[in-house]
């Protein structure tokens, strides 16, 4: 369980820590590291990559604490750190290729998507909520970085619009429209299987 | 409206954000496109297994090694600045360094007179444990080579050597890479006890000096693991794999540079045998302790070093 901070609180931490006080920033860390962790989790899909790249963040945050001026939130600001080092750490592994069959083929998030195969059972099989999860955290590794982005800010970490927006330096119009293809993304990846996830309402209820 | 119109409106409408007019419209589409309406349900069923996706733990002691990174790096860096203002003779043996795939350029130079000598390649000799060179088997307490007052001073390190329970000794000092170690006599005519200084090259981050000596018909083997830089771990603790590491004074170079904190091994028997260094929220004395006290080794801790010595 993180430890919670009061806003007066966490603003003491940042200033003792942007003078240089470890212990201080290091329960920064502690309050956000579950935070970070799964943000990075979600992005790579690895556990150990995501233990990398959260710690990078960090030490990212720590190298440039000089340069927060607390015009954003430190939980926005840290967020927007962790994605960023998942980019680059994407954008090195692009610059040394190398053959996994799990791997996405699509990097870009304007291209063609192809549809989610999974060896999960099929449809007819009753899919316990476990099976669900696995199913839909693989097909969300599938997406373009920019789209998987949208989805971990929005649905896992609950950022609103306009937080993602100052997160990623987007106007709060291509969010939303970057989310609604992530989405579509997902539902055309899921293919058949996305109907077992399916929640169905009336439209005369609308 | 078409499918894809309604697409583009699919998230919207969903999260009812759409003004009433265009979401009359987009109801009447889905009314009469099972194909829309197949997406609407999976996308507000998708929406809503994403916003329930558990939370998985970050690893354990995952903010101790952040710290610990952060700590080591600081270091690290201000070495480096400090390193910035040396003059250029330092720099340019840096580069020598680097062009020769030296780990240490030392110069030996003792507070005192010295008589140079030569001794094999450094490295875990053959017999280390405090083994006589006669056949006579001393009386009372065993010659030590006892090393105190280990402290850093501008580009060397410096300590002071004592030999006790015997008359007379020579030290032999080395540095991996170094072409000849150094001697220096203890006890006879001069004194026990001769303060030595060893220069340090700037690009190490782990000074390792090997010190072989002999007194009073006994021998024994001393080797000084030295972080040149200084921090310290909040909690002293951390937690990481290293994998096999052979039991020598370079691998656990790593460990001392980990936990900047120095080692000094005393007598440890050479081994081929490789050891599974890993580190469960542990000290530096804790981890060796378990790693190295089923193998015949005991493990203390002095002036802030851990001494690993072998057991008589």
């Amino acid at each position: 369980m993180s430890p919670s901070l009061t806003p007066l609180q966490e603003q003491q931490l940042i200033e003792r820590s942007r003078k240089g006080d470890v212990a201080a920033f290091d329960k920064l860390v502690r309050r956000y590291e579950r935070t970070v962790y799964n943000v990075a989790y979600r992005l790579s899909g690895s556990q150990d990559d995501a233990s990398d790249i959260a710690q990078e963040a960090f030490v990212r945050a720590w190298n440039n604490l000089k340069s927060f001026r607390g015009e954003a939130q430190f939980s926005t600001w840290i967020h927007r750190i962790v994605t960023n080092v998942f980019l680059d750490d994407r954008k090195k592994k692009r610059s040394r290729p190398t053959t996994s069959l799990d791997e996405s083929v699509e990097l870009d998030e304007n291209s063609i998507t192809r549809q989610f195969e999974d060896s999960a059972p099929g449809p007819e099989a009753m899919m316990e909520g476990e099976e669900r999860r696995l199913i839909l955290e693989k097909a969300i590794l599938t997406l373009p970085e920019a789209q998987r982005v949208m989805i971990v800010m929005y649905h896992n970490q609950g950022l609103a619009y306009e937080e993602i927006a100052e997160l990623t330096q987007l106007p709060i119009g291509t969010v939303k429209s970057r989310l609604n293809r992530a989405r579509l993304a997902l539902r055309d990846r899921l293919g058949k299987v996305a109907e077992l996830f399916g929640i169905h309402e009336s439209p005369s209820l609308q | 409206m078409d499918r894809k119109q309604w697409r583009e409106l699919a998230s919207d409408y969903i999260e009812g954000t759409l003004p009433a007019e265009k979401a009359k419209e987009v109801r009447a589409f889905l009314a009469q496109s099972p194909e829309a309406r197949a997406d609407e349900s999976a996308l507000r069923g998708i929406t809503q297994h994403l916003k329930g996706l558990p939370d998985v733990d970050p690893p354990l002691f995952f903010a101790d090694n952040v710290l610990s990174r952060i700590q080591r790096e600081q270091q690290e860096a201000s070495q480096r600045g400090w390193r910035a203002w040396l003059p250029s003779l330092g720099r340019t043996a840096l580069g020598s360094l680097a062009m020769g795939g030296i780990l240490a350029a030392v110069a030996w130079k003792f507070l005192g007179p010295a008589t140079p000598a030569t001794i094999n390649e450094a490295g875990f000799s053959p017999n280390i444990p405090r083994t006589a060179t006669n056949k006579v088997q001393p009386v009372g307490p065993l010659p030590t080579l006892k090393l105190t007052n280990l402290r850093h001073v501008e580009k060397a390190l410096q300590f002071d050597l004592t030999l006790e329970n015997a008359d007379h000794g020579m030290v032999l000092a080395s540095v991996p890479g170094a072409p000849q170690p150094t001697g220096v006599a203890l006890g006879g005519t001069g004194a026990k006890t001769r303060p030595l200084e060893v220069p340090v090259a700037q690009e190490m981050k782990v000074a390792c000096i090997k010190l072989a000596w002999t007194g009073d018909g006994q021998q024994g083997e001393q080797w000084v693991i030295e972080p040149l830089f200084r921090f310290q771990l909040l909690s002293g603790r951390l937690s990481f794999g290293l994998g096999e590491m052979p039991l020598t004074p370079q691998a656990l170079e790593e460990l001392a540079r980990r936990f900047g904190q120095g080692i000094i091994l005393v007598d440890v028997p050479r081994s081929e045998r490789k050891v599974q260094f890993d580190a469960r929220n542990e000290t530096l004395e804790e981890l060796l302790t378990r790693h190295l006290g089923p193998l015949g080794m005991t493990v203390t801790r002095a002036e802030n070093r851990v001494i690993v010595s072998a057991k008589r």
